[in-house]
């Protein structure tokens, strides 16, 4: 009697899988884009949208290229790299697409384009700031677009030796982003000859920020370097204006998005802080986004957003360019092309690291009194152009494997 | 070995043979098997043990760790690697398992608890041996002789190949007299202790073995990944073990495997849908904690498999 039941068991499994070996999808034929981002996990709220993003630059595109509709897809990678990774092999494999785009968080970002590399197939990271994506893990089929930690640190760090003074004080999270930025920050300040008189490496999570803010007070700074993020970032800022240190010194941040200021009231009105891009300029292109967006989520974009949209627009201009959808003649159509968009203006892809590069925008949080418009936050206050904002290819480590 | 047990054994090897077909993607098939062994190994320290342990993320991550850092910077060579991995979390088990086994209830859970976030921050701070927050990056999958273990159905195969031959080892551990005065000594503790049972041995062999296959699992993600995530040593991992093996049913080996494959694949294909797929997970987990006491797996034995033989008796009637 068992064994009658395992024959048949075996059977209709054996039949099942039968049934999905004949009935495998055939190859995609049209041009397929995934945006792999985080919708659920702690960066959900600046990332989420840029699915959005990316339909609209598809729809905007016509959604249509050499004469073929566009296919899309999204996946949620929760902010874990292990799941991006995965979510990465399915769209590759599984759902054959062509590129994946944005993925944040810095783990996450070098699993996928590993995984572009082995699978030969795009990947333009948007979200993760890691400088190895162009540095010493870079390959031929990764792109990193708008930003990264060393644009973060370096632009607003040069503009602030210069505007705001020359005695910093820095207060770190201590893990490797916070070093890294670190590191960057302390290079800009030296090319521009000033001192450093102190720096406290905070563990991450802290909520007490108050001993290390009155080490950096007794110092005497003229700038207050904050190089955290989220609440940790909140935290430090709130316990600094408690001592009343914005009467005395002015405050830098390391990455922060209106979405932050929005949550957070007035805690970091007069702060500075690096973009890649603000809803209130005027680059081609740039005021029709921001009214298209606010007319469907009633908020403007932030530049994580926008830049997911100007990454799949310059992609499907490449594919059109290449005449093809194949990764090489599209990687080819990419590297070294030079465009004026939403986004950047100018902006370059640099052939020899991948790195897409344009101006960086140096904003300042208005007081409470100045806000005008609701989510008009940030004011311009500096524009650094791309030769100083990033780093010279030569000196990013980056080895470009030529692959023919 | 009891027949049922073989009999389990063998229906669950040819599901998992034809598993990748069925499966969304192969990966995922991959990571399924992976877990399903992390939470059989753990059900022995759970369920069979009784002993709450809020620490298996660190045996896990353990065993991904060293497999990468043997593969990436010692001596390419998968075998090798995944043997350093079990002995690794082997030795971690037996460390974290003497400190922490005197403890009982929820002092035992603390310490396991504490330990585990002992070796993820070493695993987070240690940037230049584990690659910190960025997790361990670039492990390779060289060849076992042979076998290429790049395409992704050759690796299930071969995680296949482990998982079988561990799960046997765990179901005759379970079986074996060790296993049956482990349940012994769950039930009751002073009563096991009169009969002249050395408890905590017992106990302490029962995580170093638990430790061990799950050092082997971490080996095997590291290789699927091609990466050591940092959150593989974070406590959510032991976390999701834990709900695992209750909402498969614990102590019945075979539950949590249950368990990792409806959670792992129930989360991929509800987060394709939409972004709020913790909000069904939690349900989900809360409809097995209040509806199947005994989760999944107790479900089916306890009711649908009387029932359905019951069933099928009347309607084969077996000829004498």
């Amino acid at each position: 009697m068992e064994r009658k039941c395992y024959a048949i068991l075996t059977i209709c499994l054996l039949s099942i899988a039968f049934f999905l070996l004949v009935n495998a999808p055939a190859v995609a034929e049209p041009l397929k884009i995934s945006v792999l981002t985080d919708m659920s996990g702690p960066y959900a709220g600046i990332t989420g949208a840029n699915v959005e993003a990316a339909k609209m630059a598809i729809a905007d595109f016509g959604g249509k290229v050499l004469g073929e509709p566009v296919e899309f897809v999204y996946r949620d990678h929760m902010c874990k790299p292990d799941v991006a990774n995965q979510k990465a092999k399915e769209l590759y494999e599984k759902e054959q697409v062509d590129v994946i785009f944005d993925c944040p968080n810095s783990a996450a970002g070098l699993a996928v384009a590993n995984q572009a590399k082995i699978h030969k197939k795009l990947f333009i990271n948007v979200g993760s700031g890691t400088t190895r994506l162009t540095g010493p893990d870079c390959n031929r089929y990764t792109f990193k677009w708008a930003y990264n930690d060393y644009m973060l640190a370096t632009a607003v760090g040069l503009w602030a030796a210069e505007n705001l003074g020359k005695k910093w004080y820095t207060i770190t999270a201590d893990y490797a982003w916070g070093h890294d930025l670190l590191h960057h920050f302390s290079e800009a300040l030296k090319a521009k000859g000033g001192t450093l008189l102190g720096n406290e490496m905070v563990a991450l999570g802290t909520s007490d920020f108050s001993p290390y803010i009155i080490k950096a007070m007794n110092a005497k700074p003229d700038v207050l370097v904050l190089l955290n993020a989220g609440k940790d970032a909140v935290n430090s800022t709130k316990q600094a204006n408690e001592f009343g240190l914005k009467n005395k010194l002015k405050i830098i941040h390391a990455l922060m998005f209106i979405e932050d200021i929005k949550a957070s009231g007035d805690v970091f009105a007069g702060d500075y802080v690096t973009g890649a891009w603000y809803w209130k300029s005027d680059n081609p292109g740039s005021k029709e986004f921001v009214e298209k967006w606010k007319k469907q989520f009633n908020k403007p974009p932030n530049w994580m957003n926008a830049a997911t949209y100007s990454a799949v627009t310059q992609y499907l201009k490449a594919v059109e360019r290449a005449k093809t959808k194949d990764a090489l003649p599209v990687v080819k159509a990419l590297e070294g092309h030079e465009f004026r968009d939403l986004l950047a203006n100018p902006g370059k892809i640099r052939a020899e690291d991948h790195m897409e590069v344009g101006n960086a925008y140096i904003l300042k949080a208005k007081q409470p009194g100045e806000i005008k418009e609701d989510w008009d936050f940030f004011e311009v206050v500096g524009i650094i152009p791309p030769g100083k904002a990033y780093q010279d290819p030569k000196e990013t480590g980056c080895k470009m494997e030529k692959t023919e | 070995m009891h027949r049922a047990q073989l009999a389990m054994l063998t229906s669950f090897f040819a599901l998992a043979l034809m598993f990748p077909l069925v499966a969304p993607y192969v990966a995922l098939a991959s990571e399924i098997l992976i877990f399903a062994l992390l939470a059989m190994s753990y059900d022995l320290v759970l369920g069979y043990g009784g002993m709450l342990s809020f620490g298996h993320a660190a045996f896990f991550g353990i065993g991904a760790y060293t497999t990468g850092i043997l593969l990436i910077r010692v001596f390419p060579s998968v075998p090798v690697a995944l043997l350093g991995a079990v002995c690794v979390s082997s030795l971690a088990a037996a460390f974290v398992g003497y400190a922490s086994i005197r403890r009982h209830g929820i002092y035992f859970t603390m310490v396991t608890l504490a330990f585990a976030q002992m070796f993820y921050f070493i695993a987070f701070k240690w940037t230049g041996l584990t690659g910190g927050d960025d997790g361990l990056q670039g492990v390779p999958r060289p060849n076992i002789g042979p076998i290429d273990l790049h395409p992704e159905i050759n690796l299930y195969y071969f995680i296949l190949a482990l998982v079988i031959v561990s799960m046997f080892v765990i179901v005759r551990v379970v079986h074996s007299p060790m296993g049956t005065a482990l349940q012994a000594l769950r039930e009751n503790r002073n009563r096991a202790m009169s009969v002249g049972y050395n408890v905590d041995k017992f106990k302490l062999v029962a995580f170093v073995i638990s430790g061990c296959f799950a050092g082997l699992a971490g080996g095997l993600y590291a290789l699927l990944l091609n990466m050591v995530p940092l959150g593989s040593l974070h406590w959510t991992t032991s976390g999701e073990v834990v709900v695992m093996n209750i909402t498969g049913g614990m102590a019945t080996l075979f539950g949590p495997v249950i368990g990792a494959v409806s959670i792992i694949l129930l989360r991929d294909t509800i987060s394709n849908y939409t972004d709020a797929w913790s909000l069904f997970m939690g349900l989900i987990f809360m409809i097995a904690v209040f509806g199947f006491r005994d989760g999944i797996a107790g479900f089916f034995q306890k009711k649908i498999i009387p029932r359905a033989s019951e069933i099928l008796r009347r309607a084969f009637p077996r000829k004498r």
